[in-house]
C-alpha cells in the first residue's frame, strides 16, 4: 500500500493538469488560426450578407475627406451623422459606414474607391455621398492668402481626371445608386485677395459640375453660398472647416436632394 | 552486486578537491554491521565534505564508496537505497506537519506505506506532536523527526552529521540513549561525526580521527583514549616540588603554570611513588589529578604536536 | 511513472503548502476588481464625454482623435505608423458595425489577458517559478531530496512539471477570476460576440484579406493559449535562474528586472531590431492574434515562438546539466 493524497490536493493537482490540457489545446488553436486562417472566413462578406438578406438593411456609404469625417464638429458627428439620424426616421433599418479619411485627396480617394472592400461596399449602397476636393484645392494652391494661380491650374486638371475615374468606379460597380457630390466652399472668403480666391473656387465648382454631367444620377449639392456671406458663424475656430451650425446646413441640404431623389431611388432600387 | 556482505559501509582514497585546496585526501575506513562507528575531528577538517560525499551530495575527486556492496558513483540508487541520514542540521519543510514531511519523503522510497511510518513515529515518540507544523516543533523535536524520516526506508546504514548540535543536555542524553537502542534492535550500523570526544566515547565501539582532511587514527575507542594523559599536581611550595619531581626518572613536565598548577607525564605505577618523594622532601601535595584527555590532547599524541600549532 | 507521478504530487503539496500560489491568487483576486473598477471608470468616461453611449461615435471619435495625433510633428515615425494602423483597424470595425468594447465579463478577459500577457502574468509566475529550486537550497532540504534514490534529473523535472502545472492553473483561475469577478459590473453575456482575428501587418501595411470572425470565447480560449505559453518560457527562464542562483531573493531579482527592462527596452527604442532576438520582447502573443501591429519590425508569430523557445531549450539545458553535476557544499 503506498502513501495516499490528500483529496483536497489530489483535486487541486488534477485541475491544474486539466488547465494544462485546456491551455495546451488552446495554443494549439491559436497557431493554428493565425497561421493557417479558416477559409470560409476569409472576408467578411458572409455575415454582412447575411445581415443583408434577412433584414433589407439600406446602407448609407460617405466617402471623401474631413467635412465628410467631421472635423470641427464637437460631437463629431459632421453631415454624414446628422443625415444618418434623419434618414432612420424614415427607415427602419438603416446602417452607415464612413470611409472618409481627414485630409484625404482626390489622389487617394481615387485609390480607396478601387479597394475590394469598398467596391464590394459601393455595390451595396444604397446612398452614397461624398466630399472631395478641399484639400486638392488649398493644399496645392498654396493654403491660404497667397494664392499661386499657376500651381491651382494644374492641380485643377489633375481634379477633374480623378473626379472622372472616381465617379466611373462607382458607377460601375453601382449603376443605380444616387450619388450625392457636395461642391466646394471659399472658407477665406472674408479675408485679403478674396476675389481671387473666389474667383478659384468658382472656376474649381464649375469644373466639378461639368465632370458630373457626364455621369447618370451624380447629384451636385452646393455650399459655396452658405459660406459666403458670414464665414464666422458657420466656420470651426481653425477657419476651414464647418462648425455645428455649418454641418447642419450642409446636412438640410442634402437632405432636401435626397428628398427631391426618393421616388426615382425606392423606383430603381433593386 | 553486493562484493563485501561484512561491511555496510566501505570507503577508499575518498580524496575531495575544490579548487586548489585538497578537502579530503585519502580516506580509507569502513563501517560494519551493527556497528556505532565514530567519525571524530575538530570543526573544519572535512568531516561534512567526508560525509556529503558518502550520501552523493557531492561528487569525489578520487576515491570509491561501497554502500552495503553497491559502489555509490556506479549504482547510486541501489547503494542510497541502504542509507538514512541527516546531514548537519534536521532540515525539514516548516510549513509542512511532521507527518506531511514524513509522507513526502516516504513518496520517495518505493516500499515506504503508511504503516512504516506510523511505526516510525512511534519510534522516535513523536505521536503526540506528529500533526503539528514543523515550525512548532523544538529543536529536540526536529532532530527527532529527522532521524524518523531517516528511518523510514529501513536503512542498514545511519549517517547522523553532529547529531547532538545544539540540544541541551537531557536532549543529548535522549539522543544518545536513542542511537544505542537503535543499533541494538533494530540491527542498524551508525556512523556518526562529531567534534566532541567525550560523545564519540560514550556512544561509539570504533572511531576515526580525521584532521585537516586525513585519517590519523582508527581504531575502537578504548584503545584510542586509553594511554597516558598528564597528571595534574598542585602542591607548594612549587620549585621545590619541581626539582623533586625532575629528579625521579620516570616522570617528564610538560608544563608549569603560573597558578600553581603543574602538569607531568609520568606512568599510573609512579604516582604513589612521585608522591611519596614528594612528602619526604617536605613538599605539601594538595591535589593529584589526573585530566582526562581532550580531543586536542589526542592529536598531540598523535601528531606530536604539529597538527594543532 | 508512477514514482514520476507521487514526486509531481510532492511538489506540488509544497507549494500550495508554502502558501506561493494562494498569494499568487490572492493578488490577482484582489486587482481584478481593481482593473474592471479601472474599465468602469474609462468607459463611464468617455460616456460622459461624448454626452452618449453609442460606442459608434466613441469609436468614431476615437478615430479622429487619431487621426488628429498623426498631424502633430512631434510625434515619432514608428508611432506614426503604429497609430496609422489602429485607425485602420478600428474604422474597420465601424464600417461591420461590431463593437469591439462591448461591455461584459468575456470581453474584459479578452482585454486583460491582451494587457497581462507581457508584464503581470509573468510577474506571477516568476514569484512560483524562482523559488521552486532555490527555496531548497536556502531551506537546506535540497539534501534531503537528493540523499534519496532518485537520479537527479528526475527530482528536477518533477519540479519543473509541477511548475508547468502551476503555469497553467495561474492563467486559468485568471481567467476564472477574472470572469466572476468582472462579470458583477459589466454581466456575464458576450462569449458568443464575433470578434475579429487575422490582421496582419507587412511592410507597414495591414493586411486585412485573412480577416475572419471568431466567437469571444474561442478568441479567449486562443488568447489564454498564447499566454500560457509566454509564461511558460518565462517560467522555464526563472526556473533555470532558481537553479543557477539558488537565492530565491536573488533570482526573482534578476526575472523582474529582465521582464520590466524587456517590455521597457521595446518602447524605448523600438528601431534598435536585435532587441526581437531577446525573449522578453516577444512575450505579447496575443498582438498576433488581435492584429496589434508589433513595435519592432519583423516579428511574427513562427518568429516569436521560435525565439521563446530556443531559449526556453537552452535554459532547460543549462539548468539541469548544472543540477545534475553540482555538488552540494553548503
Amino acid at each position: 500500500m503506498r502513501i495516499k493524497g490528500n483529496p483536497t490536493w489530489i483535486a487541486f493537482s488534477l485541475f491544474s493538469l486539466f488547465s494544462l490540457f485546456f491551455l495546451i489545446a488552446g495554443f494549439g488553436w491559436a497557431i493554428k488560426d493565425i497561421l493557417h486562417p479558416p477559409s470560409e472566413g476569409l472576408s467578411l462578406k458572409k455575415p454582412r450578407q447575411e445581415r443583408g438578406n434577412s433584414t433589407e438593411t439600406a446602407l448609407l456609404l460617405t466617402l471623401g475627406d474631413s467635412l465628410t469625417r467631421g472635423t470641427g464638429d464637437p460631437d463629431g458627428q459632421g453631415y454624414a451623422g446628422r443625415i444618418k439620424e434623419s434618414l432612420r426616421k424614415e427607415h427602419s433599418r438603416i446602417s452607415a459606414v464612413n470611409l472618409a479619411v481627414k485630409g484625404q485627396t482626390s489622389d487617394q480617394l481615387k485609390d480607396q474607391v478601387r479597394q475590394p472592400r469598398v467596391r464590394r461596399l459601393l455595390k451595396e449602397a444604397r446612398w452614397i455621398t461624398l466630399t472631395i476636393g478641399g484639400n486638392d484645392l488649398f493644399q496645392n494652391s498654396g493654403q491660404s492668402e497667397t494664392i499661386d494661380r499657376k500651381q491651382s491650374e494644374k492641380a485643377r486638371k489633375r481634379y477633374q481626371k480623378n473626379l472622372k475615374t472616381i465617379l466611373s468606379v462607382i458607377r460601375k460597380e453601382n449603376p443605380d445608386t444616387p450619388v450625392f457630390l457636395f461642391g466646394l466652399y471659399n472658407p477665406f472668403g472674408d479675408l485679403g485677395q478674396k476675389e481671387t480666391s473666389n474667383q478659384i473656387v468658382g472656376e474649381w465648382n464649375r469644373t466639378l459640375t461639368e465632370t458630373t454631367e457626364k455621369f447618370d444620377k451624380v447629384v451636385v449639392i452646393p455650399v459655396f453660398d452658405l459660406f459666403q456671406l458670414n464665414p464666422q458663424a458657420y466656420l470651426y475656430s481653425d477657419h476651414f472647416h464647418p462648425n455645428q451650425k455649418g454641418y447642419q446646413r450642409m446636412a438640410n441640404r442634402l437632405l432636401q436632394a435626397m428628398e427631391e431623389n426618393s421616388e426615382e431611388v425606392s423606383a430603381g432600387a433593386r | 552486486m553486493p562484493a563485501d556482505e561484512e561491511k555496510i559501509l566501505f570507503v577508499e582514497n575518498l580524496s575531495k578537491r575544490i579548487g586548489q585546496r585538497e578537502i579530503v585526501t585519502d580516506l580509507t575506513f569502513d563501517v560494519e554491521h551493527g556497528e556505532i562507528y565514530g567519525f571524530l575531528g575538530p570543526n573544519g577538517a572535512g568531516k561534512t565534505t567526508t560525509i556529503r560525499m558518502l550520501v552523493g551530495l557531492i561528487r569525489p575527486t578520487r576515491g570509491k564508496v561501497q554502500i552495503g556492496g553497491y559502489d555509490l558513483g556506479k549504482e547510486p540508487l541501489q547503494a542510497l537505497r541502504h542509507v538514512g541520514c541527516i546531514v548537519e542540521n534536521p532540515e525539514m519543510y516548516p510549513y509542512l506537519t511532521g507527518r506531511e514531511n514524513l509522507e513526502i519523503f516516504g513518496r520517495m522510497i518505493e516500499e515506504v506505506t503508511p504503516d512504516r511510518i506510523e511505526e516510525v513515529v512511534r519510534l522516535v515518540e513523536l505521536d503526540q506532536r506528529i500533526d503539528d507544523k514543523v515550525k512548532t516543533y523544538s529543536l529536540g523535536m526536529r532532530q527527532r523527526l529527522g532521524i524518523a524520516q531517516a528511518l523510514l526506508g529501513r536503512p542498514k546504514l545511519l549517517i547522523l552529521d553532529e547529531p547532538t548540535n545544539g540540544l541541551d543536555p537531557s536532549g543529548i542524553r535522549e539522543m544518545r540513549r536513542f542511537i544505542r537502542q537503535l543499533a541494538r534492535e533494530e540491527k542498524i550500523s551508525v556512523l556518526i561525526s562529531s567534534h566532541i570526544l567525550h560523545e564519540v566515547q560514550l556512544l561509539c565501539d570504533r572511531v576515526a580521527i580525521i584532521n585537516k582532511g586525513r585519517i590519523i587514527q582508527i581504531g575502537p575507542v578504548d584503545q584510542l583514549l586509553e594511554g597516558d594523559s598528564p597528571v595534574e599536581w598542585k602542591f607548594s611550595p612549587l620549585d621545590r616540588g619541581v626539582k623533586v619531581l625532575e629528579s625521579l626518572p620516570d616522570v617528564t613536565i610538560l608544563e608549569r603554570r603560573d597558578d600553581g598548577l603543574v602538569f607531568t607525564r609520568i606512568p599510573e605505577d609512579c604516582i604513589h611513588e612521585a608522591n611519596r618523594e614528594l612528602l619526604h622532601a617536605g613538599v605539601k601535595v594538595q591535589t593529584i589529578h589526573r585530566k582526562s584527555p581532550t580531543l586536542e590532547d589526542i592529536f598531540l599524541q598523535l601528531t606530536e604536536g604539529d597538527s594543532l600549532a | 511513472m508512477r514514482n514520476l507521478i507521487a514526486l509531481v504530487y510532492n511538489e506540488l503539496l509544497k507549494t500550495v503548502k508554502k502558501k506561493r500560489v494562494l498569494v499568487v491568487l490572492l493578488i490577482i483576486a484582489v486587482l481584478i476588481p481593481v482593473f474592471t473598477y479601472a474599465q468602469y471608470r474609462t468607459v463611464q468616461t468617455t460616456i460622459q464625454q461624448m454626452g452618449t453611449s453609442d460606442w459608434r461615435s466613441i469609436l468614431q471619435q476615437q478615430i479622429i482623435d487619431n487621426q488628429n495625433r498623426l498631424s502633430s510633428n512631434r510625434m515619432p515615425e514608428e508611432w506614426k505608423k503604429l497609430v496609422r494602423l489602429n485607425i485602420q483597424q478600428q474604422q474597420y470595425y465601424l464600417d461591420h458595425d461590431i463593437n469591439p468594447m462591448a461591455p461584459g465579463a468575456p470581453t474584459f478577459v479578452r482585454k486583460f489577458t491582451e494587457e497581462s500577457i507581457s508584464l503581470f502574468l509573468p510577474l506571477l509566475v516568476v514569484v512560483v517559478a524562482a523559488d521552486i529550486v532555490s527555496s531548497e537550497h536556502s531551506a537546506g532540504t535540497i539534501k534531503l531530496l537528493l540523499t534519496r534514490p532518485i537520479r537527479r534529473w528526475r527530482i528536477l523535472l518533477s519540479k519543473y512539471l509541477a511548475l508547468l502545472l502551476l503555469v497553467s492553473l495561474i492563467v486559468v483561475a485568471t481567467a476564472i477570476l477574472g470572469t466572476l469577478l468582472s462579470g458583477i459590473i459589466f454581466g456575464y453575456g458576450g462569449w458568443e460576440l464575433p470578434v475579429f482575428t487575422g490582421f496582419q501587418e507587412i511592410n507597414g501595411e495591414m493586411i486585412t484579406d485573412q480577416v475572419h470572425l471568431v466567437p469571444q470565447w474561442q478568441y479567449i480560449l486562443m488568447s489564454c493559449g498564447l499566454a500560457w505559453f509566454s509564461c511558460t518560457a518565462v517560467a522555464t527562464l526563472s526556473f533555470m535562474v532558481s537553479v543557477v542562483v539558488r537565492s530565491t531573493a536573488a533570482g526573482m531579482g534578476i526575472m523582474l528586472a529582465s521582464l520590466i527592462s524587456g517590455s521597457l527596452l521595446t518602447q524605448a527604442a523600438p528601431s534598435w531590431t536585435a532587441l526581437k532576438y531577446l525573449a522578453f520582447t516577444n512575450l505579447r502573443l496575443t498582438d498576433y492574434l488581435s492584429g496589434t501591429p508589433t513595435m519592432i519590425e519583423g516579428m511574427t508569430l513562427p518568429f516569436s515562438l521560435a525565439v521563446l523557445s530556443i531559449w526556453s531549450l537552452a535554459s532547460l539545458v543549462v539548468a539541469f546539466t548544472v543540477f545534475v553535476k553540482r555538488d552540494v557544499l553548503a
